[in-house]
């Protein structure tokens, strides 16, 4: 076998351990076979020989064990244990790899790796991982063959195996875009992937400090019509306040069956909604996000539930990314008047709030002053902070809040303002989503972080639900050009490898047409055949450019030397026999006297003309080397060193 | 064309990987079973393309005994104009011959050297001989028939008899001498694999281009008959042994000058005084099967020195052993 082969084999395994550790999912207890693994390669590429197959066989049956106790006891998940599995078997079979085919074993067993990897987590960094080990599969697989029939690389198989590469990329890329697919779900599935966004259908008090502090990416929304919006992503919509947590008191909304992958929940939609295409990290419940408030919703779930409270949810079948489409109004929600005694509801025990809320609001002549005043109160006399301090009164987050600590974060500031309301008999409601984002003006999308969940206030004034934001603003800081792009590459990621759905590939069949077909399209090119042809153009302009390029280069490259010896024989003929000088070569090997002579200069040119100017292929390196055995005849090299 | 090992591999791996993309919906599994799907489909176009315009020959050096080690070449052909051709095997399982060309470059040939042993006598038809690549990644086997199959005799298995001819005072006493310097030569002829080289003719072949030999008239010693049973009674195996006897005491007879006949059951052939007539002897014993007796073969009465080689318990050849001077039975070997 060769280094070459030896080489790849370790990069894919290396790539395929990466993926698995990147995860974060895989108990570290098995890592320390990692080294193991290393070392068993080391060994190979250094030419030792494998470890006796008993030992090994031993080894490998002791890991089937292992694997067994793994999935039913020790971590009860098959997809760790096949991790696991994969990990020991990687190290064990490092030690016994015999013939390239083990090689392929070893390629085969890193695939199923990156299955169990791809299950457990899909960063971004996924996307270089697969690229490169696709790259190398390519190479390995290449050198693998090779090494089982010659024993040396053949000139020119690496070039060929790097064209291959290039060639493979975009045939992955296109089988990838075209393959039928389903939604998943079919037997024992179970998504193992972390719920990143949204909030639980419970949000109790001091929960929400872990969340804030996470810079993960939750999702990132593009706006097609560019409208200016104040980016308050509303999601979950609250009620109840009982022990410390909040709960929603609608359990059950209206479901629509989404036949045609799209739902309006009114009648005619408004002729400047505001749109907004948002690609939602796996969410923990199906809630979706949106401005305030949303009429119509594009998704590709069988089933939409409109909640009494303008809440919208979504049926999902697995905990997979959402991509959606809402279309909201850029209104107030409207308040349902048989509904509002919900608002209302006060726990007991909070007495002091209430009197501290009558003489905030005591000056207040309507509804609107009243949330105003809480608000002002509440600004002026809380500061914001992710750090809670310990409560003095423990049982009362809130009354801690107002009276003791006066620091708190937007879950305290909201809940402290509804219950506030609620005392002096303004129906109030929390709502949870998500504020701001940063803009990404290269990509031109809202990316939203865990870092912009928030919650805020809603208040029934009049026939509307008017939002207060009683949380201080914190200033964000803004992204680099590096960040942004990165971000793009990830936004592209999540949305069109990871999330790419069976709609999507519908869309794209349907928009590749044959040119000038359809009705709407009658004597036009699509786009997509304008691109294709344009595509296909510029390839075969630059494909030839290159070949001439290279042809040219080459030629030189290739027939310099031939036509060097040439010249140097010539010049050694001109001084050898002056009569011969400006002679051609025929001429002056007819003036030679030396029969040996003349012979030996006759095959020289003889060879010279057929490979400088013979209809064959360009002389390979055999072939000038061959000359130059001739020339060095011709000029009595050889026979000096014959002799000597 | 045919799926290899590492193709079912591939094959079961891929179905593996694409279930668990259908199950679980996962997109980054569904480019895994892309990236295998690719990998198939790329092997089946490089390696139709790496074969084409492609041909291939085997000549081996003859002449060929059986369990011999022989050279044969391999010659490849790439008569594209572009794009050399990689890893490129040529294969008669069934004569066991195969040899692999690492790379062909466009319009040239590459020839390889491998040792082949033949183990039994007879017409070699490599009729199965096959071009064929796995190139580039040998997840199939792309398979092209040679459109002229060339087909070569092997001829028996050489043992040596000299220790059983040393026994036979008629063969031991009668040595051929080689020719005394100075004799008149009969014909020239072109030079065969195993002729002196003192026997080159050096004027004529500085003339035609080719070695060429002189060739001389018999020697003084005696004409040797090996008389060979070739019965139908005779087992399989008993027949080729006693075949592969003849041959070799013919070799040796010839090697040491004896004009040598060969008689079986039903043929009769010239006296190899020249090289070309001891090939034509070999060609009857690679070819020889079991034959019925002729009369006439029985009633033929060859001058000289007369050895027989038994292989059955009835051989009509039992009454010529009386007159032999030498009765070999391939029953006892």
């Amino acid at each position: 076998m060769q280094s070459g082969y030896k080489w790849t084999l370790l990069f894919i395994v290396v790539i395929s351990h990466t993926a698995l550790v990147i995860t974060g999912e895989m108990p570290s207890q098995l890592f320390f076979l990692m080294p193991v693994t290393a070392a068993g390669y080391l060994g190979l590429i250094r030419g030792r020989k494998p470890v006796n197959r008993i030992l090994l066989n031993v080894a490998a049956l002791a890991t089937l064990l292992f694997f067994l106790s793994d999935m039913f006891v020790i971590s009860g998940d098959l997809l760790i244990a096949v991790g696991n599995l994969t990990l020991a078997f990687h190290a064990i079979k490092s030690f016994d790899i015999r013939t390239p085919g083990d090689g392929l074993q070893v390629f085969f067993m890193s695939v199923i790796q990156l299955v169990v990897a791809s299950e457990l987590d899909q960063p971004l960094i996924f996307g270089a991982i697969f690229l490169v080990f696709i790259a190398f599969s390519v190479l390995f697989i290449m050198a693998s063959h090779q090494a089982a029939q010659v024993e040396k690389m053949p000139r020119g198989l690496l070039k060929s195996g790097t064209i291959l590469t290039l060639v493979v990329l975009p045939v992955v890329a296109l089988i990838f875009v075209l393959m039928p697919r389903g939604a998943g779900g079919l037997f024992g599935s179970r998504n193992r992937q972390k719920a990143m966004s949204g909030f639980d259908d419970k949000v109790s008090i001091g929960t929400f400090e872990e969340v804030i502090s996470s810079a993960d990416v939750v999702m990132r929304i593009t706006m097609p019509d560019g409208q200016a919006v104040e980016p308050y992503w509303r999601g979950k919509v609250f009620e109840t306040y009982e022990k410390n947590s909040w709960e929603s008191r609608w359990t059950h909304g209206f479901p629509y069956r989404n036949r045609k992958g799209r739902i309006q929940f009114v009648r005619k939609l408004p002729k400047n909604g505001i749109v907004q295409d948002v690609l939602l990290k796996p969410p923990k419940s199906g809630t979706v996000f949106g401005v305030s408030e949303i009429v119509s919703i594009a998704c590709d779930s069988r089933w939409v539930v409109q909640y009494p409270n303008g809440e919208v949810a979504v049926s999902r079948r697995r905990k997979k990314r959402l991509n959606y489409q809402v279309v909201s109004t850029g209104e107030r929600p409207e308040v349902r008047k048989r509904t509002l005694d919900l608002y209302l509801q006060f726990p007991d025990g909070m007495e002091r709030t209430a009197k501290l809320t009558e003489t905030i609001t005591s000056g207040a002549r309507d509804e609107a002053e009243k949330c105003r005043a809480i608000m002002s109160w509440l600004r002026k006399n809380c500061s914001y902070s992710l750090k809670v301090p310990l409560a003095e009164s423990v049982g009362n987050p809130i009354e801690d809040f107002l009276f003791h600590t006066k620091k708190g974060y937007c879950e305290y500031y909201a809940t402290a303002m509804v219950l506030m309301l609620r005392s002096v008999g303004v129906p109030a409601r929390i709502v949870a989503g998500y504020r701001g984002g940063d803009f990404n003006p290269y990509g031109g999308y809202y990316v939203v972080r865990q870092a912009n969940a928030h919650t805020w206030v809603e208040a029934a004034i009049g026939r509307r639900w008017a939002r207060f934001d009683p949380t201080p603003s914190t200033a964000g800081g803004s992204r680099s050009i590096f960040s942004n792009y990165l971000d793009i590459l990830g936004f592209a990621w999540d949305r069109y490898v990871v999330g790419y759905s069976v709609e999507d590939r519908q869309t794209l069949l349907g928009q590749l047409r044959w040119p000038g077909s359809g009705a709407d399209n009658a004597g036009r090119l699509p786009a997509m055949a304008i691109a294709i042809l344009i595509v296909v153009g510029i390839s075969m302009v630059v494909g030839r450019m290159l070949f001439l390029w290279r042809r040219k280069y080459t030629f030189q490259k290739r027939m310099r030397p031939v036509s060097i010896l040439a010249v140097q024989i010539m010049k050694w003929l001109a001084r050898t026999y002056p009569k011969t000088a400006d002679m051609g070569w025929r001429a002056a090997t007819g003036k030679v006297q030396d029969i040996s002579l003349q012979t030996r200069l006759r095959l020289f040119f003889e060879k010279y003309e057929a490979l400088r100017f013979g209809s064959g292929p360009l002389p390979t390196k055999e072939q000038v080397e061959e000359l130059e055995e001739l020339a060095r005849d011709v000029r009595g090299k050889n026979r000096n060193k014959g002799d000597g | 064309m045919k799926l290899t090992r590492e193709g079912k591999g591939l094959l079961i791996t891929g179905v593996l990987v694409a279930m668990a993309a259908l199950n679980t919906g996962n997109n980054l599994i569904y480019l895994l079973t892309a990236m295998m799907l690719s990998l198939g489909l790329l092997d089946v176009v490089a390696g139709y393309f790496n074969l084409k315009k492609l041909s291939g020959d085997v000549v081996v050096e003859e002449p060929v005994y059986a369990g011999v080690s022989q050279t044969a070449i391999y010659r490849f052909f790439n008569d594209r104009k572009h794009g050399s051709a990689f890893l490129v095997s040529l294969k008669d399982a069934e004569a066991g011959m195969f040899a692999v060309a690492p790379l062909i470059d466009p319009e040239g040939m590459m020839e390889v050297k491998e040792a082949v042993t033949f183990v039994r006598r007879g017409r070699i038809h490599l009729s199965h001989m096959r071009l064929s690549s796995g190139y580039p990644f040998g997840f199939y086997r792309n398979v092209v028939k040679l459109k002229s199959p060339k087909s070569f005799l092997v001829y028996p298995e050489l043992t040596d008899v000299r220790g059983l001819l040393a026994g036979i005072q008629s063969i031991a006493g009668s040595g051929a001498l080689p020719h005394p310097a100075g004799e008149d030569f009969t014909d020239i002829r072109p030079y065969r694999q195993g002729d002196p080289m003192r026997d080159v003719h050096w004027k004529a072949t500085a003339k035609s281009g080719g070695l060429m030999v002189k060739e001389f008239r018999a020697g003084v010693s005696r004409s040797v008959t090996v008389a060979l049973d070739t019965s139908a009674s005779a087992t399989p195996e008993i027949l080729e042994k006693g075949i592969s006897l003849a041959a070799s005491l013919v070799e040796v007879l010839f090697s040491e000058g004896h004009p040598v006949r060969l008689k079986t059951l039903s043929q009769i052939s010239a006296p190899a005084r020249s090289r070309e007539q001891f090939y034509h002897i070999m060609d009857m014993l690679a070819l020889v099967q079991p034959e019925e007796l002729d009369s006439q073969t029985l009633n033929d009465d060859g001058q000289g020195i007369l050895l027989v080689v038994l292989c059955s318990r009835e051989s009509p050849f039992r009454s010529l052993a009386q007159q032999a001077a030498g009765v070999f039975d391939a029953i006892g070997l």
